[in-house]
């Protein structure tokens, strides 16, 4: 073997070396957003229980800055049935972000309907002086809880419109 | 994903918006109307303080009329001392409630059992019922002014009372002290109640109890003492010796102490503590009877043994007369054991009731003890005198070797002459003169052949 053919081969080797690493390197941001993505997956999974806890809210933020910014590209083939499984579940986990943010929108229109029945409509029946002063404190209490969906509900369109 | 929202938001939104303010109108139109029925309540309460305002002037008013009213029908005032007069006391007293004719006509009513005057610028009552009038009063405050001077002076006098020995006049003059206060404290005990009088009376009660009191301790504290007296006096007799000489004097200073306390007994009219004394006296009296009753017995028994002791004289007189007799010897030593025997009486001797006969008695016994040692030194200087004379004989007799073939002689002097004096030792029991003579039967015996 010449000393030109012994080079080419081993340039051929570097080279394909070279491009196994590149290869090894996608998958791995892949499999490490994939992961990421199944992690949060379970925790939004777990959020929303009827109640708008603040750490809803939170993982809603996180959540929307990770939907916002793992987007992925993939550019050797070695990796397209990774990444194609990485995007069903983003787009599985896109949906259930939705349907969270729906079920949190539903909720404190729940909230608000329990609270115009329960304290608006029943209360206001109730006549005499007494009721009065309880009919008021019932109204601010009203007023207070209703204030608080208010505040949760502006945080949740914070996060849609960000 | 906004737009996917924004219909749900926008609506939302809007009833938030609607609600809240729904809300907010609800709360105003209650509030209204807690405030109306504050001031209602307000208004009601302001009537009520007026209500109850008016009640308490009305009370007050009433209380005022009443205290006045009470006073009024309380007030016994008369004309004051220290130029104060009805009108004047009126004025300061129903502060013009009152007019002074109905003052007048107040008194007027309750002048026959009250008086009041006036004393530092207030005005005070007394009871007519122990002063008749203001100068009855005055001589009472001078009274009570006596009166401690006089629990003073009492005091003193109780003091030099119970101070040295206590006498039946000391008591007596205590006793009136007593009978003194008791009688003042008597006559102010109906004032201690009195609002005039209970001040100054306290301190006279007080004063007067006090000295009582002392008077009641010093009194007990003189009977404890004379008691233990008692005590002493009744142990002294019961557990001593009324066998001995000098029982009469020690009898007679119990007497004297028993008349001592007797006689404070007396001041102290301790009628019990008189009839233990005369107890204690008949015992006394017992006791010095039975101690004569003993020294007659005494001298009866001295007087028997003088008789023994006159008769060993008379035994004793003709002995050794005619000489040295085997059987005086004997009798001697028998008086002589007989006059050991003799009593002496000398625990007696002391007892001046004895003293002649122990004296007599006691003479008549030296002589007996001194002649009969004299008989028995007589008799043992003569049997001593004879023994010289063999002893003498033995010695020369040898000094002179005159001894050998003498055996005879020497056989006849053991068996007559020393056996004589021996057998005299022997009654006399004069034990030197037997070794004297054993000594010399010896000698001899070593100097006799066969």
């Amino acid at each position: 073997m010449s000393s030109t053919e012994y080079s080419t081969t081993s340039l051929k080797r570097v080279l394909k070396i070279d491009n196994l690493e590149k290869i090894a390197k996608e998958r791995d941001k892949i499999k490490t957003y994939n992961e990421k993505i199944d992690y949060y997956n379970k925790l939004l999974y777990a959020s929303l229980n009827n109640i708008i806890y603040n750490d809803d809210i939170s993982l809603f933020e996180e959540i929307k800055d990770i939907i916002s910014k793992h987007s992925l590209a993939c550019y050797y083939d070695e990796n397209t049935g990774l990444f194609n499984e990485y995007n069903s579940n983003l787009q599985q986990f896109k949906d259930l972000f939705n349907n969270k943010i729906s079920e949190a929108f539903r909720i404190i229109n729940q909230n608000v309907k329990d609270i115009e029945n329960n304290y608006i409509n029943k209360i206001n029946q109730k006549k005499s002086y007494f009721n009065s002063v309880k009919k008021r404190k019932e109204f601010l209490s009203a007023k207070e809880d209703l204030s608080k969906n208010h505040k949760q509900f502006r945080q949740i369109k914070g996060i849609i419109e960000r | 994903m906004k737009n996917e929202f924004e219909n749900i938001l926008e609506e939302t939104e809007s009833k938030f918006g609607e609600l809240n303010k729904k809300l907010e109108d609800l709360i105003t139109e209650e509030q209204s109307v807690i405030d109306s029925f504050k001031g209602k309540i307000k208004k009601s309460i302001v009537g009520l303080l007026i209500i109850a305002s008016i009640g308490c002037i009305s009370v007050e008013v009433y209380k005022n009329k009443k205290r006045q009213d009470v006073l009024f029908e309380n007030s016994r005032y008369y004309q004051a001392m220290e130029n104060e007069t009805l009108e004047t006391i009126a004025k300061k007293v129903c502060k013009d409630s009152y007019s002074l004719d109905k003052i007048i006509e107040f008194n007027k009513k309750f002048d026959k059992t009250f008086d009041s005057i006036a004393e530092k610028g207030e005005i005070i009552h007394f009871p007519k019922k122990y002063v008749k009038d203001t100068y009855q009063l005055n001589d009472f405050i001078q009274e009570i002014a006596g009166l401690k001077k006089n629990i003073q002076k009492n005091r003193n006098l109780v003091e030099i009372a119970f101070n040295g020995d206590i006498t039946k006049q000391k008591i007596n003059q205590v006793r009136c002290i007593l009978d003194e206060i008791n009688s003042d404290l008597y006559r102010i005990q109906d004032f201690k109640d009195d609002n005039y009088f209970k001040n100054k009376v306290k301190v006279s009660i007080d004063s007067g109890s006090n000295l009582r009191s002392e008077i009641g301790a010093r009194i007990t504290f003189e009977i404890e003492k004379i008691d233990a007296e008692f005590r002493l006096l009744n142990n002294t007799l019961q557990n001593n010796d009324w066998e001995k000489p000098g029982t009469i004097e020690r009898l007679e200073e119990l007497t004297l102490k028993n008349s001592r306390i007797r006689y404070l007994y007396d001041c102290f009219e301790n009628i019990e503590g008189i009839a233990e004394l005369d107890r204690i006296d008949g015992l006394i009296t017992n006791k010095k009877e039975a101690y004569l009753v003993l020294l007659d017995k005494i001298k009866e028994d001295i007087n028997k043994d003088k008789y023994s002791v006159e008769s060993l004289q008379r035994h004793l007189d003709p002995l050794l007369k005619r000489g040295i007799q085997n059987k005086e010897l004997s009798l001697i030593i028998e008086l002589k054991e007989k006059v050991w025997e003799i009593k002496d009486y000398k625990q007696w001797k002391s007892e001046k009731r004895l003293e002649e006969q122990i004296d007599g008695y006691s003479t008549k016994v030296n002589r007996l003890n001194f002649e009969v040692n004299n008989k028995l030194n007589y008799a043992i200087g003569m049997i001593n005198e004879e023994l010289s004379k063999y002893e003498k004989e033995i010695k020369d007799a040898e000094e002179l070797n005159r001894l050998k073939g003498s055996d005879l002689r020497l056989k006849y002097i053991i068996e007559k002459p020393l056996a004589m004096i021996k057998y005299r030792y022997e009654l006399l029991g004069y034990s030197n003169g037997i070794t004297r003579i054993n000594k010399l039967i010896n000698k001899i015996n070593s100097f006799i052949k066969n």
